[in-house]
């Protein structure tokens, strides 16, 4: 493996990526990816969104119809999968059922033809460092699905690669055992300083493990960023839309002063938000605002609107109350349960507002 | 339900609650059962009877013993069987004499036969002089007269043949289909049966049962494998291939290779007109002709539980196999293909088994040697009459053929987690 890769290079570049399967529609488009070594990369969007597609790409398995993938500067997107030394966990874990524990995570060293003692000696050090060396003989089918998932890991991991290539692995796992399992893979990735690439569309998932995050939808990807840069400071709608829950309020751009934008909603309510680029004074914008930005009070203040309650939704540490503005539009204000401020009944009439600063004008 | 058992209650309430519920549950499982009556009624009636007929008429042996009881008994108890005394001659003439008149004569002839060379024309030579007149005579003369009607008599074979039969049922046909020599020359030595050479036509059933069965095998493996890995228009374009061959007759298929074959066929217009040949090669009536018939109508047979098999095979295994650093075939042989074995071993059996009972296709388009055991069946069933020597060939050959697939058949109903 070339080492001497150049300092403003990442470790794994894709540049000016494109596939197609049949001519026409585009399942990636015009993709540029820099990915640092050791670096937590997540790939998340809905199904559909090219994600996949491109870790496929990364992996050998599919071939970008245009541009190149270079890992260490080496051209690499044509060679095949077994060429390019890329560990990757499979959804489903992809366990060989004909095998036990240690010949499948063994297989990735006996195919590089390493004499048994060695095998048998990385193997047991992979295993331990899985937790699951007791396991060493069974069939993957006599496991539990975490365990399953841990030889997943193993195995890609066996062959020492640096780059680990990991689609929805925690997928198929329920909740607890999958918030365990994240911090696992996260002090691993640590531990081994790999490069991961990590496609999941389980938000949550992404926001807690990722260095930086690629919010993709539609074959491009929409914003690359860190988690806090994902959430707090959306690019365009469907980021803001897609992370977390977002309150958008669609209108025209009536002034723009500087950072603050205002918009002029369908029944003429005025709202303000931060400018971005999207911005273009008498266009069409969306504000999008955080349910927890939001502020609701009994009395009218400054730059509040009035509001209806049409639900409230107890969900223990916190209030999700339901209002309607004047409008018609719906918007979501999420408010600690303890908080005496205000314990809204459906039907009551409230104000809510919101500080410009938290909102974000953004493309309609 | 908790039935509480309190000494208010008798004890026998709450052994009637126990068997009210067994009954409930028999009860269940009998209209469970229901669904497959029918099937079961249609087996008991055309499988399990005609088996059983099969099995009776296969040790059923009763054409001596029934003409001839005394003078079997005589021979059976007599110190010498082969060499009777004259009071057994005149037995033996006074129940020919009886045979001729209940119309047991041919059957016994044809079963002397059977068992010594030259007997049905000893019976025959003996029932036409054994006559009123002759009973009268005295034991010495009767014995004269029946050795000057044919000389087998005078010989141990004809009496060792009637000794053997003697009993209703014997292993007598069991024995001549697994090859013993059960005839005897007239000399009373053991003659062997120059005309049906059982075990090599066993050996031929089964080796091109074997031919047959790892061609398809050859030919069907990397066949089901594009089926089952194509999800587009290749693949149902390869099913439709290979199910095609099911919407026409057996006959018609073994028909069209009389036509593929025949001396100015379309195989040897194509060769001569390829230049590979310059005479019409002789590819009907061949060894060659049977097994490519045969692999044509078993193809079927053998893809489709592969095909079902490999489906299950999820594509990812093979892109792990390959991302940990296998080659294609590597990938393929050592994870795709163990994972595809109970398919090849259910195509296989099926196909294997299917081969043994093969009749109508070698007997078109093979030649007199490439006869498979179920052509000998047919021929001693329709035309020689000799049920008893067609049902016990059967039995050898549904035996042979139970004892060949029940240990591959668990293997795979094990291996194949209760896809068959």
């Amino acid at each position: 493996m070339l080492d001497a890769a150049p300092s403003d290079h990442g470790h794994v570049v894709l540049s000016a990526i494109t596939k197609t399967y049949d001519g026409r529609h585009l399942v990636v488009r015009d993709l540029n990816l820099s990915i640092r070594r050791g670096e937590f990369l997540t790939l998340l969007g809905p199904s559909g969104s090219g994600k996949t597609t491109t870790l496929m790409m990364l992996a050998g398995f599919e071939y970008p119809t245009t541009g190149e993938i270079r890992i260490d500067g080496a051209p690499v997107h044509m060679m095949p999968p077994e060429k390019r030394n890329i560990g990757m966990v499979f959804q489903n874990y992809a366990l060989f059922p004909h095998m036990t524990v240690a010949e499948n995570v063994g297989y990735g060293l006996k195919v590089r033809r390493l004499p048994r003692a060695e095998i048998d000696r990385r193997v047991r050090a992979v295993l331990e460092t899985v937790h699951l060396a007791q396991l060493a003989d069974r069939r993957p089918g006599m496991l539990s699905g975490g365990q399953q998932q841990r030889v997943a890991l193993a195995r890609a991991l066996v062959f020492e690669p640096s780059i680990v290539l990991m689609d929805e692995p925690l997928g198929a796992l329920d909740k607890k055992l999958r918030e365990h399992l994240q911090f696992e893979i996260r002090q691993i990735a640590q531990r081994f300083n790999l490069t991961v690439v990590y496609v999941t569309h389980d938000q949550y998932e992404a926001l807690t493990m990722s260095d930086r995050i690629a919010i993709f939808n539609d074959g491009k990807v929409q914003q690359l960023g860190s988690a806090e840069d994902i959430y707090a400071r959306p690019e365009n709608r469907f980021v803001a839309e897609f992370v977390g829950d977002n309150n958008c309020l669609k209108g025209r751009v009536t002034e723009t002063r500087g950072e603050r934008t205002t918009l002029r909603l369908a029944d003429g309510t005025q709202v303000a938000a931060r400018t971005t680029g999207h911005v273009v004074t008498g266009g069409l914008s969306t504000a999008a605002i955080r349910p927890e930005a939001l502020r609701m009070s009994g009395q009218p203040f400054e730059g509040s609107l009035a509001a209806k309650v049409s639900d409230s939704i107890f969900c223990g540490d916190q209030i999700r109350t339901v209002v309607e503005l004047a409008g018609k539009e719906s918007l979501v204000v999420k408010s600690a349960a303890h908080s005496a401020a205000i314990h809204p009944v459906k039907g009551q009439t409230v104000h809510v507002g919101w500080a410009w600063e938290d909102a974000w004008a953004l493309d309609a | 339900m908790e039935m509480p058992i309190t000494p208010e209650m008798p004890i026998t309430q709450a052994e009637q609650a126990v068997t009210d519920r067994r009954m409930a549950a028999a009860r269940r499982k009998l209209a469970a059962m229901l669904p497959a009556v029918p099937l079961i009624a249609f087996l008991a009636m055309f499988l399990v009877i005609p088996l059983a007929i099969i099995v009776k008429t296969a040790f059923q042996d009763r054409e001596i013993a029934a003409a001839l009881p005394a003078t079997v008994e005589q021979i059976v108890l007599s110190a010498s069987p082969a060499l009777p005394g004259d009071d057994v001659f005149a037995t033996l003439v006074d129940e020919l004499r009886a045979a001729k008149k209940s119309g047991l004569l041919r059957p016994l002839a044809r079963r002397m036969e059977y068992g010594v060379e030259g007997g049905s024309a000893a019976i025959m030579d003996a029932s036409r002089l054994a006559t009123e007149d002759l009973a009268t005579r005295d034991a010495a003369e009767i014995r004269q007269a029946v050795i000057d009607s044919n000389p087998a008599w005078a010989g141990p074979g004809v009496w060792q043949a009637m000794a053997a039969g003697s009993a209703s049922y014997s292993l007598f046909y069991l024995k001549w289909a697994l090859g013993a020599d059960v005839k005897f020359k007239a000399d009373g030595q053991a003659a062997t049966d120059g005309t049906y050479d059982f075990p090599a036509i066993y050996l031929r059933t089964i080796v091109i049962s074997l031919v047959v069965t790892v061609l398809t095998v050859l030919i069907g493996y990397p066949m089901a494998y594009v089926v089952a890995t194509s999800s587009g228009l290749i693949g149902k374009m390869l099913v439709f291939l290979v199910l095609l061959p099911f919407w026409t007759s057996l006959l018609v298929r073994t028909m069209s290779w009389i036509v593929m074959l025949q001396r100015n066929g379309v195989m040897n217009d194509l060769l001569i007109a390829g230049g590979l040949v310059s005479e019409p090669l002789p590819l009907l009536y061949t060894r060659f002709a049977t097994v490519l018939a045969m692999v044509q109508i078993q193809l079927p047979f053998t893809v489709l539980p592969m095909i079902s098999v490999m489906r299950a095979i999820p594509p990812s295994h093979v892109r792990a196999a390959r991302s940990l650093g296998a080659s294609p075939l590597t990938a393929h042989l050592s994870v795709f293909m163990p994972q595809a074995v109970p398919g090849i071993a259910a195509g296989a059996l099926l196909t294997f088994v299917l081969c043994l009972g093969f009749y109508l296709t070698p007997a078109l388009v093979g030649g007199p040697g490439d006869q498979m055991v179920s052509f000998f069946i047919a021929r001693f069933t329709n035309e020689q009459l000799n049920w008893g020597l067609a049902s016990a060939l059967s039995l050898v050959l549904i035996a042979g053929a139970t004892v060949i697939a029940l240990p591959l058949s668990r293997y795979i109903s094990t291996h194949s987690s209760g896809r068959f």
